[in-house]
């Protein structure tokens, strides 16, 4: 920057510093425009401090360093920076720039925490139920190619569960051999109360309270019903 | 009831109970000694049985007899005859089926089971011993009407009970480990 203080004629050039690159993202851009609107305000608090000096006589770095600052602030205070970067500025021109320049993906995979975002998402929403209300589960399992899932179900043995479960054994021998075990049971049970009869009537004959048919061991239907679980 | 996962795991059942269900009113009195009229029932079940194969063979022979020799005179046996298969036939058939399952056709049709005097299966001797007891002195059975402990003549020599027991567990009931099938 340069200042003629002796002629009448100011010029501000603005000349980008070694360090003055780009800076990356829309942040940067923003920064960028209000540097250079503060840099005009700069400018134009320099033309006021020329003006001074032309005024008052030589300047001094005591009165510099005093009336500079002021006046800069002051400057800064009546404009509205803002404001003039959202007339000024064609932001969208430096919003493009910069998304073109950015390469917004690795920027999100390399500063974000996916995993956290997507677990406070997913805590979020109800997957459940979108997918209820969202996916057609009808055409999913329409589309299903079902012989590859029925080739890894067990199917022989979960007929053997259904069999054992129902005990389709014992139904099949109800419904054929009912009739004959229930006639023989009949019997059996008739014979038992003619053994009992007969033995009241004889016991009564000869005075006999009662007699001893407890007998020793055990027998097998009963045994083999107390090993069934 | 036992889902699928626990049935694979073998904690299922793996022995079918309502194949041995008793009729309640008979669960009382399994295992107490029989008395005379069940026992008698199943002698005469066992003669039957016995007659009957007396007639297959005579009828086979009979048969056999025409095919290769016709013309032959074929004459149905003697009662004496008759009688002494009858009483070998018999003994033979009990002895081997008291010492192998403890009843006969007949005492399986009436639910009664021959046991030794601790509840076990007969020897084969003394089967043997029984059955002949059994064949030669039939009336021996009569003194169960009697007896106390509904015993039989033929039981109070040879030290035999015969009980009710009517069902009998089938021998392919057995758990068997799955990882093995």
């Amino acid at each position: 920057m340069s200042t003629d203080f002796g002629s009448g004629v100011r010029e501000v050039i603005v000349i980008p510093r070694a360090g003055d690159a780009p800076a990356p993202g829309l942040l940067g851009a923003l920064r960028g425009a209000a540097e250079a609107a503060a840099q005009v305000a700069l400018a134009m608090g320099e033309v006021a401090q020329s003006a001074v000096v032309a005024i008052a006589g030589p300047p001094t770095n005591a009165v510099l360093d005093r009336v500079v600052p002021a006046v800069t602030d002051a400057i800064l205070q009546r404009l509205n920076i803002t404001g003039i970067v959202i007339e000024r500025v064609d932001l969208r021109v430096i919003v493009v720039t910069v998304l073109d320049r950015l390469d917004l993906t690795d920027l999100v995979i390399a500063r974000v925490d996916l995993a956290r975002v997507i677990d406070a998402a997913l805590d979020e929403v109800d997957l459940t139920q979108i997918v209820l209300d969202r996916v057609d589960l009808d055409r999913i399992v329409e589309s299903v190619e079902l012989d590859p899932i029925l080739d890894r179900v067990p199917i022989i043995e979960l007929a053997d569960y259904v069999i054992e479960e129902v005990d389709l054994p014992q139904i099949i021998r109800q419904s054929t051999g009912g009739v004959a075990a229930d006639a023989i049971d009949a019997a059996r049970m008739a014979s038992y109360r003619t053994d009992v009869g007969v033995a009241g009537f004889v016991d009564r004959l000869i005075f006999r309270r009662k007699r001893a048919l407890e007998a020793p061991g055990e027998p097998e239907s009963l045994s083999a019903e107390e090993q069934t679980p | 009831m036992t889902t699928f996962s626990q049935w694979r795991r073998g904690e299922g059942k793996s022995v079918s109970s309502s194949e041995l269900a008793l009729p309640d009113a008979a669960r009382a009195f399994q295992g107490e000694r029989a008395g005379f009229i069940s026992r008698m029932l199943a002698c005469l079940v066992d003669l039957g049985l016995i007659a009957a194969v007396m007639f297959g063979i005579w009828l086979s022979i009979s048969v056999i007899q025409l095919i290769f020799s016709p013309g032959v005179d074929v004459t149905p046996p003697t009662a004496g005859v008759l009688v002494a298969w009858g009483y070998a036939l018999a003994a033979i058939y009990w002895t081997g089926a008291w010492a192998t399952s403890g009843r006969s056709l007949g005492a399986w049709l009436m639910g009664l089971r021959v046991v030794s005097s601790k509840g076990n299966r007969l020897s084969w001797p003394k089967s043997f011993l029984r059955a002949l007891f059994c064949v030669s002195f039939p009336v021996g059975l009569v003194w169960a009407i009697f007896s106390k402990r509904n015993r039989s003549l033929q039981d109070i020599v040879l030290r035999t009970i015969v009980i009710y027991d009517w069902y009998v567990p089938e021998p392919d009931k057995v758990t068997v480990p799955r990882d093995v099938a």
